[in-house]
């Protein structure tokens, strides 16, 4: 995703902040938070307010959706090169958005897919399984499982 | 990554020390997205996974 993006702090290993500056300047986090399986990490990222609580739901409307997730796709692709073996899982705060993160993976996955391994989440009978993304197909997706290639 | 050292205890014998380097993740307590956390962690405890990314 050769989009322009926004320079990041990497406050410590696994939490990154950068500024989003289009109508407002909002204050954003990401963070990496080791799930309960294992080398499967969860990337969660909101806006951090002002008095230091986090607001992941927020739809802040600031005129820079594709810079913010490039800068997220940076961040994803510096923390995979310092932890490889991991897995990095993601889904959006609402289906909505989760169809967006699908548009965005769908429409750079030729691009991705030099870097990583791309997988989904669907849901399956009483629980979930996991697919390999394939970006011709629809499909209602509930979440996103990535890994850096060797 | 694991740093090995010799070093001399009192009684002059050496001996290796290897620590061992921590791995620094924000853990479950600290985060700060723990609803996030606690949806990806019932997603993941219920997912079939392909063969070659099982994990458990």
């Amino acid at each position: 995703m050769n989009q322009a993006s926004y320079p990041v702090n990497r406050k410590h290993a696994a939490r990154y902040t950068f500024t989003s500056e289009g109508e407002r300047r909002i204050e954003k986090v990401a963070e990496f938070t080791h799930s309960t399986l294992t080398d499967i990490f969860n990337l969660a990222f909101g806006d951090l307010l002002p008095d230091g609580s986090i607001d992941d739901t927020a739809t802040s409307n600031n005129g820079d959706i594709i810079k913010v997730l490039s800068t997220v796709v940076q961040i994803l692709d510096d923390f995979t090169a310092r932890h490889p073996h991991v897995s990095i899982f993601f889904s959006g705060s609402t289906a909505e958005r989760t169809a967006l993160y699908a548009r965005i993976i769908k429409t750079y996955h030729s691009s991705f897919v030099t870097k990583f391994d791309i997988k989904a989440i669907i849901a399956f009978e009483s629980g979930y399984r996991q697919i390999v993304f394939d970006p011709g197909e629809k499909a209602e997706y509930i979440a996103f499982v990535i890994k850096r290639k060797p | 990554m694991a740093i090995s050292m010799s070093k001399k205890n009192k009684t002059g014998n050496t001996f290796k020390r290897t620590p061992v380097v921590a791995y620094t993740v924000v853990s479950a307590k600290d985060t700060l997205f723990p609803e996030k956390l606690k949806k990806a962690n019932e997603i993941l405890s219920k997912t079939v996974f392909l063969q070659d990314n099982k994990k458990g």
